[in-house]
């Protein structure tokens, strides 16, 4: 991480993930604002995180699927201390094992969401965010269940968090 | 039993477990590997296999430079994180019972305290490894950073399928604790616990505590293994190795993306292989010493190993049932929680003082022929022995 990371006052970086060439895909799609999957060209079966061959039906060939990015919360834990430095002023905050309508597994920091208000089966559904050090990364936050799917939908739009083109620039990918 | 039962442990030695030491790593794994191979009444000459750890980093030629070991015959080194010294001993027994080697020496432990303390706020990985590179990709960039907040989300879930409770989980802290206090050996010898002091000490990982987490500790423990027919021969009563197995849940390289993540699938697994070749059940068992880096390991452990159905670990040990005294002692040392964190060696040797009543008579187990040894490591692999005497 950079020297400025550290300076006083300014928060540290949040780590970059380590990109590979098999999950290029997955990126891509990040900073073009849309969740996509790994799918395999042989049966057809999502799979997360990437990974070279199919274990279902060992082939080799894969595109990148869109996904609904909405799902509930399969579980979770409140880290009330950090263990890496980007986190420090963030305690206490939620990390979510958040399993996607398609099956799919995801984790996200709730950093949005109050950890009272994190349960497991709650609703979830994704949106993008330019963050210091790691540029453009999905990010999940909790709809109310009261307000229901499409209602939450309506207010993601109004925010202008969903589909919203972000460019690459800058990323340490 | 022992007739199917071809190799055995016949010397353990042990560094004390502290809070600051002088030493490198290589230099507690020689000193323990020296007090093993006395302890056993052999030498350095006599090695001709060595297993070095994982976790510690050390190598093959690290033993062969320092201890002077003339003819090396074998060495590997296993990848499954805490369950690497479990599966080594699997590895070694194949390699003495093909007779590739006579006299293996397998050493673990590392400066927990003293240079890798996992509880300091760090910005790289404690050790970098290609199992975690999915993790590195794509769980570390989102927060869910180290082990006590991987393995809090299988509790958590735990907690909502079987209404498993946080004083269940401090009830295991407490028991391993309560060994401890006998034990003067471990590192909370003279620190008490009750439920009440769990349930205050801070949350780290919701719903993990403070102390749901195991010790960090400077220490090294090392186990010199042969054919029990040659272990008749030598200095000490032979420990057999009656059974063992390894076993890996999929996937294997993170917790969140389990079938099922309150199981420890790799732990069934080699539990059933153990017992297999052993040819006994759970309920065969003396006293079992469980890989406990977390306190809901141990819990899930119990369940994995069938010694309570799934989602009974709760019940089970509200009892005191898992205490010296109770029917199923566990972690009769004080365990990784309350003894030292000596990436699950020192459950090995502590299995092995029990069956050769070398224990303070106040942790002994009465009438402890079998026991029963268990590892996770990484995201729920499992490894699994079965040890035993002669009556
Ligand atoms: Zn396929």
């Amino acid at each position: 991480m950079s020297g400025a990371g550290k300076a006083q006052g300014a928060a540290a970086l949040r780590p970059a993930p380590l990109v590979t060439e098999l999950s290029e895909g997955f990126w891509q799609g990040v900073r073009e604002g849309r969740l996509v999957i790994q799918r395999c060209l042989g049966c057809g079966v999502l799979r997360h995180y990437p990974q070279p061959m199919c274990p279902a039906c060992r082939s080799l060939g894969f595109d990148w699927a869109p996904v609904s990015g909405r799902g509930r919360i399969y579980s979770y834990t409140v880290a009330h201390r950090a263990f890496h430095p980007a986190w420090q002023a963030h305690v206490p905050y939620a990390i979510a094992t958040i399993e996607l309508d398609e099956g799919i597994r995801m984790v996200c920091d709730l950093l949005g969401t109050p950890p009272e208000a994190v349960a497991i089966d709650a609703r979830v559904e994704v949106f993008f965010e330019d963050l210091p050090g790691q540029g453009p990364m999905p990010r999940f936050r909790v709809v109310d269940p009261a307000v229901g799917e499409s209602a939450a939908a309506r207010v993601s739009e109004t925010k202008g968090s969903r589909g919203r083109e972000r460019a690459g620039e800058g990323t340490p990918r | 039993m022992s007739a199917r039962a071809r190799a055995a442990i016949v010397g353990i030695g042990q560094t004390p477990f502290t809070r600051g030491t002088p030493h490198s790593t290589l230099e507690l794994h020689l000193l323990a590997g020296l007090e093993a191979l006395a302890d056993a009444g052999l030498t350095a000459e006599d090695v001709d296999g060595v297993m070095p750890n994982e976790l510690a980093g050390t190598v093959a030629e690290d033993f062969i430079l320092n201890l002077g070991v003339p003819g090396l015959a074998f060495s590997s080194t296993i990848r499954t994180g805490g369950a690497s010294f479990a599966s080594a001993i699997q590895s070694a027994a194949l390699a003495i019972e093909g007779g590739v080697a006579t006299t293996v020496l397998l050493v673990a432990g590392r400066r927990g305290y003293s240079s890798q303390r996992v509880s300091r706020t760090s910005e790289g990985a404690i050790a970098p490894h290609p199992v975690m590179r999915q993790v590195d990709e794509f769980e570390r960039p989102f927060g869910n950073t180290v082990a006590s907040q991987w393995f809090a989300h299988a509790a958590r879930r735990h907690m909502h399928e079987f209404g498993t409770t946080s004083e269940d989980f401090g009830r295991i802290a407490v028991a391993c604790r309560k060994h401890a206090n006998q034990n003067p050996r471990a590192l909370m010898y003279e620190k008490t616990m009750t439920l009440e002091q769990h349930q205050a000490s801070p949350l780290i990982a919701d719903p993990l505590r403070l102390l749901d987490c195991s010790l960090e500790s400077d220490g090294a423990t090392a186990i010199v293994m042969t054919s029990l027919e040659r272990a008749r021969d030598l200095r000490k009563r032979p420990v057999s190795l009656l059974g063992y197995g390894e076993g890996h849940g999929f996937p294997p390289t993170s917790i969140t993306h389990k079938r099922d993540m309150t199981r420890i699938e790799g732990l069934e697994i080699a539990a059933r292989r153990a017992f297999g070749r052993a040819g006994l059940r759970p309920s065969d068992i003396d006293c079992a010493q469980l890989y406990d880096g977390f306190t809901w390991v141990v819990l899930a452990s119990l369940e994995a190993v069938g010694f309570c159905g799934h989602g009974e670990g709760g019940a089970f040990v509200r009892d005191g049932r898992i205490e010296l005294g109770g029917a199923l002692p566990i972690n009769t040392s004080g365990g990784l929680l309350s003894e030292g964190h000596c990436s699950g060696a020192n459950l090995v040797s502590e299995a092995v003082r029990q069956l050769r009543r070398e224990v303070e008579p106040a942790r002994q187990v009465p009438d402890c022929e079998t026991v029963l040894v268990t590892a996770e490591g990484d995201f729920h692999e499992g490894a699994a022995v079965i040890l035993g005497v002669e009556r």
